[in-house]
C-alpha cells in the first residue's frame, strides 16, 4: 500500500512538471530561415497575441538553414511531429512550409508581396492551408499620402524586372487610375536595359514608385535610380527607412511586432477551429511614415504639418 | 621568398575550395546582375543601403566615394575572432600591419609604416584618437571594445583636404553602434594561451528619446615569447548618451577611459618602453541633417620607463577640439559642404625642452558637382594654420567619378597633403643612454624648430564593379611623391670606445620618395553559406635621387579568406595573409632583414538562440608559422582563444 501511494505521488509530481504538450497544449512549429531582428519582433508579437487570447502552446523553433535539400529535410522532420500549426517567418520559410505540407495550417508573418512570390492566389480568400499577415500596404494608402505631398502629380513611374510582379503592378495601376493618376511602368529583362528604361521613363513621370523587386534593386542600381531621380527632381518612394536614409523622399513602414500579433490573431482562429482558407491575408494595420526632410527641402516639397506629426509620432 | 612553396599551397587550397564549393550549390550562377537574388522581397527592405561618412565627411553611398575605400562590418569583426583592430585590418589590400608585441601593433597605408607609425589619421566617430604630440596611434590604448564597433572605414591615400594634418597616408574612421543599434546586453569572456584573458560587458537601451550605452572591458595578455610577463593590461570603460530632440536633431555625449599598462618598441637602443597610464576623452556633438557640431577633449597621461636603460620619462597631453560642418545641398546638381575647426594642444613631458602648446585653426570646403548621369566631379581643399610652425598649408584635392554602368565606377583623383612637425619633432630634449653598462655615453636628442611639414602629392585611379551577382571586384593604382619626410638623424659623433656619445636631431630628408603600386581584389559569394575575399597589393617606394628602394615597405602582399555557415548555428572563418620580406634599419644593429611570412587565422563558433549563447574558438597563426614582423618585435607563434558570449 505504501509503495502504491509513493508511486501515485511520483506520477502526480511528474504530471505536474510534464511539458504542457503532454497535457494537450497544441504544438506550434516556428519556421525561420534567417535570424533577423524583424522576425524576432514578429515572433514576440505572435506569442504575445496567443498568450493574451489565453492559448497555451508548445513552441518548437526550426532554423531552416543550409542548402535547399537540407532546409526541406529539416521541414519534413518538423512535419513528422504533426504540429497543430506552422508559424512561418518570411517568404522563404513560408515557401518551404507550403512545399512540405498541404495539410497542416500555415500562418505566415513578415512576408512582402506573397502573391508575387506565388504563396497565395488572393488576399481575400487564400487557397489551401495558408494564411497570415503580409507586409503589403494597400496601394490606396500610399496614393492618399502622395496626394498630400504632391497633389498635382499625375504620372507615376515604376521599373521592375520579375514577371511575378505583373499582378502587383496591375493592382497599383488600377488604384492609381481610380485616383485619376496614371502608371507608367517598364519591365526590363536584364540590368543592361536599366539605363534605357530609366531614360525613357524619368522624363515623363512626376514620381518614382519602388517595388521590392530583389532582382532589380542592388546597392548600385538603387544608387543609380536615387541619383537619377534626384537630378531630375522626381520624388522617389522607398520601401523601407534604409532607402529613405539613402535618398528616397518617404516610405510607409510596418511594425513587425504588430504584424506578429496580426498573425497571432489568425493562428488563434485556426486553433479554435476556423479553416485557414477562410481567413483573409491581413495588411499592416499600424503604419510608420518615414520622411527624408533634406530631400523634401531639395525638391521644394512642403510637408504638411499633419504628416510631420504623424511621422514624428510613429518614429519615436 | 622562403615561404613561396607554402604560399602556393595556401593559394592552391583556396582556389580548390572555390572550384569545389559550387558543386554543392546548384544555385550558383542562376542569377547574373542582381546583387541579392537569394533575398526575399521583405529582406530587400531590411538591408541597409551602405553609406560612407569618411571620404566626404557626409554620409554617401560607397560608390560615390571619391577615394579608394574599404569597409569592415561589425559582422566581419565578430566572425574574424581577432582581438584587436590592427589584426582585423590585415585583410584589406594596401594596408600594412606590423605587430611587435601584444600591445605594440603599427598600421600604415601603401608602404608608410614604421615603429610608432604616425602618418595615419585614426578616428572614433569623427574624434581623432592619435596622440597629437607625435601623431602616433597606440592601438591598445584606444578606449573602445570590438563589440561596440558598427563598421570601420579605411580610406587609402591622403585625406588632408578634409581632415587636415595626419591624414597623410590614409584615414581610418571607426564608427560605433548607437544605443539603438547596440540595443541589448552582451556579456562575453575569453581565455586563451599566452595568459590571455578578456571580458566585455555592454548594455544599451532607450528611455523614450534618451538612448544610453555603457560598456566595460578588461584585457590582458602575456608577451608572446615569455607569456609569464604581462605585455598588456587594460581596463576600458565608456558611456554614451544620445538625446533625440526631434526627428532630425540629436545631441550626443560620450566619455570613456582606457587605463593600464603596455609596452612599446620605439628605438633599439632604448629597448622596450613600459607605459603606465591612461587615455580619456569627453565628447559632445549636435547633429541635424545639414549641420554637425562636434567637440571633444582628449587627455592622456603616462609614466614611461625604458626596460633596457631604466631611464624614466613621462607625458601629459590635452587636446581640445571644436568643429562645425554645414552641408548646402539645395543647389541643383551640387552637394557642397563647408566647415571649420579649432584645435588646442598642450603637452608636458620630461623629454621636452619646456611645456608646449599649439593652436590649429582650419577651414575646409568640398563640392560634388553632378555633371551628367555618368559623371560627377569632387573638388575641395582645406586651409590649416598651425601656431607651432607659424605657417599655413593648403591641401587641395579633386576627383573625377564616372559611372559607365550602374554597377561600375571609375575614379581618377589627385590630392596634396601635409603632415605637420609635432611637439616631439620640434621640442624633444632627451639624453638617451646607449649601453646601460656605460651610462656616461649618451645620445642627446634635440627637437628641431626649423622643420617643415612632410608633403605628399598623390595620383590615383581606380575601378570597382559588380561583375556578376556573386563577384565584386576592384582595382586601384597609385603614384605618390613624398617630400620632406622627418627623420631622426645623428648629427655629430665623438669617438669614445666602445660607443659614441652623440647628438641627434630631426631633419627633413632631402631626397623625395616615389611610391608606385596598386591593389586588386575581389569579394565573392560562392553559395548562400560561403563567402570569400582575395586581394593582392604591390608597392614600391624609391628614393628618387639615389634610385634605391625603400626596403621597409613589403613589395607584395596577398590576403584571402573564407567565411562559412554550413549548418544552423555553426560558423567558420579562415583568413590567410602573405607579406613579402622587408629590411629595417636600426641604431645599433644596422640593417636587418625580416623574412616573408604567411599568417593564417581561423575561428570556429557554435551559437544557439534560446538563450542567445555563442561558444567560439579562435586560432591566431593557425599553422604556427613562427615569424617576426619587425627586428625589434617578438617572434609570433600560434595562439588559441576560447570565447563564450551571451546576449540578452
Amino acid at each position: 500500500m505504501k509503495s502504491l501511494i509513493i508511486t501515485a505521488l511520483l506520477f502526480a509530481l511528474i504530471a505536474a512538471i510534464l511539458p504542457p504538450a503532454l497535457a494537450g497544449d497544441p504544438v506550434i512549429a516556428v519556421f525561420i530561415t534567417r535570424d533577423l531582428e524583424p522576425h524576432r519582433e514578429a515572433l514576440a508579437g505572435f506569442r504575445e497575441e496567443l498568450r493574451d487570447e489565453g492559448i497555451k502552446a508548445v513552441w518548437e523553433e526550426y532554423h531552416l538553414q543550409g542548402d535547399p535539400e537540407e532546409r526541406s529535410e529539416s521541414a519534413r522532420r518538423a512535419i513528422k511531429k504533426e504540429p497543430a500549426l506552422i508559424f512561418a517567418l518570411g517568404t522563404s520559410a513560408t515557401r518551404i512550409a507550403a512545399q512540405t505540407t498541404s495539410q497542416i495550417p500555415i500562418v505566415f508573418a513578415n512576408v512582402l508581396n506573397p502573391r508575387a512570390s506565388g504563396l497565395i492566389g488572393d488576399y481575400h480568400g487564400p487557397n489551401g492551408n495558408i494564411t497570415g499577415a503580409s507586409l503589403d500596404f494597400n496601394p490606396d494608402e500610399l496614393i492618399a499620402l502622395l496626394d498630400k505631398l504632391q497633389p498635382d502629380s499625375r504620372r507615376i513611374g515604376l521599373i521592375y524586372r520579375t514577371s511575378n510582379f505583373n499582378g502587383l503592378v496591375d493592382d497599383i495601376a488600377a488604384a492609381l487610375r481610380s485616383s485619376g493618376k496614371e502608371l507608367l511602368s517598364r519591365r526590363i529583362d536584364n540590368l543592361d536595359g536599366l539605363n534605357q528604361a530609366a531614360e525613357e521613363l524619368l522624363g515623363r513621370i512626376d514620381i518614382f514608385w519602388m517595388i521590392a523587386d530583389h532582382h532589380l534593386f542592388s546597392h548600385q542600381t538603387t544608387r543609380y535610380l536615387l541619383l537619377e531621380t534626384m537630378r531630375r527632381r522626381i520624388p522617389f518612394i522607398g520601401i523601407s527607412p534604409s532607402y529613405v536614409r539613402a535618398g528616397a523622399l518617404f516610405c510607409l513602414y510596418w511594425d513587425s511586432h504588430d504584424i506578429g500579433r496580426q498573425a497571432g490573431e489568425a493562428a488563434g482562429r485556426i486553433l479554435r477551429g476556423d479553416n485557414p482558407a477562410a481567413i483573409p491575408i491581413s495588411r499592416p494595420r499600424k503604419r510608420n511614415i518615414h520622411i527624408n526632410y533634406t530631400v523634401a527641402s531639395n525638391l521644394n516639397i512642403e510637408i504638411p504639418d499633419s504628416l510631420i506629426e504623424e511621422a514624428a509620432g510613429s518614429n519615436r | 621568398m622562403n615561404n613561396l612553396p607554402r604560399l602556393f599551397l595556401v593559394l592552391f587550397l583556396f582556389l580548390l575550395s572555390l572550384l569545389i564549393a559550387p558543386l554543392y550549390n546548384s544555385a550558383l550562377g542562376e542569377e547574373i546582375g542582381a546583387e541579392y537574388p537569394e533575398l526575399s522581397p521583405e529582406e530587400l527592405a531590411w538591408i541597409e543601403i551602405p553609406e560612407v561618412i569618411t571620404p566626404a565627411r557626409i554620409a554617401q553611398p560607397i560608390t560615390e566615394a571619391p577615394f579608394s575605400i574599404s569597409i569592415i562590418t561589425a559582422e566581419e569583426i565578430h566572425r574574424s575572432g581577432l582581438t584587436n583592430i590592427p589584426d582585423i585590418l590585415r585583410r584589406l589590400a594596401g594596408v600594412d600591419v606590423m605587430a611587435l608585441s601584444p600591445s605594440d601593433i603599427n598600421v600604415g597605408i601603401r608602404g608608410l609604416n614604421s615603429t610608432v607609425s604616425n602618418t595615419l589619421l585614426v578616428m572614433i566617430d569623427g574624434r581623432s584618437v592619435y596622440m597629437d604630440f607625435y601623431g602616433t596611434t597606440i592601438w591598445s590604448t584606444l578606449p573602445i571594445l570590438l563589440d561596440e564597433i558598427k563598421r570601420i572605414e579605411v580610406v587609402r591615400g591622403p585625406g588632408s583636404a578634409l581632415y587636415g594634418a595626419n591624414a597623410f597616408s590614409g584615414v581610418i574612421n571607426i564608427i560605433t553602434k548607437t544605443p539603438e543599434e547596440q540595443k541589448d546586453t552582451l556579456i562575453s569572456a575569453s581565455a586563451g594561451t599566452k595568459n590571455t584573458y578578456r571580458g566585455t560587458a555592454i548594455t544599451a537601451g532607450n528611455i523614450e528619446d534618451l538612448g544610453y550605452k555603457l560598456s566595460l572591458g578588461w584585457k590582458e595578455e602575456g608577451f608572446w615569447e615569455d607569456s609569464n610577463r604581462k605585455a598588456l593590461e587594460n581596463l576600458i570603460a565608456n558611456g554614451n548618451v544620445n538625446y533625440r530632440i526631434d526627428d532630425e536633431k540629436e545631441l550626443r555625449f560620450g566619455a570613456g577611459v582606457n587605463s593600464g599598462k603596455e609596452y612599446l618598441s620605439i628605438e633599439e637602443s632604448q629597448g622596450l618602453f613600459k607605459l603606465d597610464g591612461y587615455v580619456t576623452y569627453f565628447n559632445a556633438s549636435y547633429l541635424q541633417p545639414n549641420l554637425t557640431i562636434l567637440s571633444y577633449w582628449n587627455r592622456g597621461e603616462a609614466d614611461a620607463k625604458s626596460e633596457r636603460t631604466e631611464q624614466k620619462t613621462n607625458f601629459l597631453y590635452n587636446t581640445y577640439h571644436l568643429e562645425l560642418q554645414y552641408a548646402l545641398n539645395n543647389i541643383p546638381y551640387n552637394n557642397l559642404i563647408l566647415g571649420g575647426s579649432y584645435r588646442y594642444n598642450t603637452m608636458g613631458s620630461r623629454t621636452l625642452d619646456r611645456g608646449v602648446h599649439q593652436n590649429i585653426s582650419a577651414f575646409f570646403l568640398q563640392d560634388s558637382i553632378y555633371i551628367t548621369e555618368f559623371l560627377h566631379f569632387v573638388a575641395g581643399g582645406r586651409y590649416d594654420y598651425n601656431s607651432l610652425i607659424d605657417d599655413y598649408r593648403l591641401s587641395p584635392r579633386g576627383s573625377l567619378i564616372l559611372h559607365p554602368h550602374p554597377d561600375q565606377v571609375i575614379r581618377l583623383s589627385v590630392s596634396k597633403a601635409y603632415r605637420d612637425p609635432t611637439f616631439l619633432d620640434t621640442h624633444f630634449d632627451f639624453y638617451g643612454i646607449i649601453d646601460p653598462s656605460h651610462p656616461e655615453y649618451t645620445v642627446h636628442s634635440l627637437g628641431n624648430p626649423e622643420l617643415v611639414p612632410e608633403k605628399i602629392l598623390a595620383y590615383e585611379a581606380g575601378w570597382s564593379g559588380l561583375l556578376t551577382s556573386f563577384l565584386k571586384t576592384r582595382v586601384d593604382i597609385f603614384y605618390n611623391r613624398i617630400e620632406d619626410l622627418i627623420k631622426g638623424l645623428i648629427v655629430s659623433r665623438y669617438p669614445v670606445y666602445p660607443f659614441f656619445s652623440r647628438e641627434a636631431t630631426f631633419e627633413n630628408t632631402d631626397d623625395p620618395i616615389r611610391a608606385i603600386g596598386g591593389e586588386v581584389g575581389a569579394e565573392f559569394r560562392i553559395s548562400e553559406w560561403l563567402n570569400g575575399f582575395i586581394n593582392y597589393s604591390y608597392q614600391e617606394l624609391k628614393n628618387t635621387r639615389t634610385d634605391e628602394i625603400v626596403k621597409s615597405a613589403p613589395k607584395n602582399k596577398l590576403n584571402a579568406g573564407l567565411d562559412a555557415s554550413p549548418w544552423t548555428g555553426l560558423s567558420a572563418t579562415i583568413s590567410t595573409h602573405y607579406v613579402d620580406e622587408t629590411t629595417w634599419g636600426s641604431s645599433l644593429s644596422g640593417d636587418q632583414e625580416i623574412d616573408d611570412y604567411i599568417l593564417t587565422n581561423a575561428r570556429l563558433a557554435y551559437a544557439i538562440n534560446e538563450p542567445d549563447l555563442e561558444l567560439a574558438v579562435s586560432f591566431f597563426n593557425l599553422f604556427n608559422d613562427k615569424h617576426r614582423e619587425h627586428p625589434l618585435g617578438e617572434k609570433i607563434g600560434q595562439r588559441i582563444l576560447f570565447t563564450l558570449s551571451c546576449h540578452f
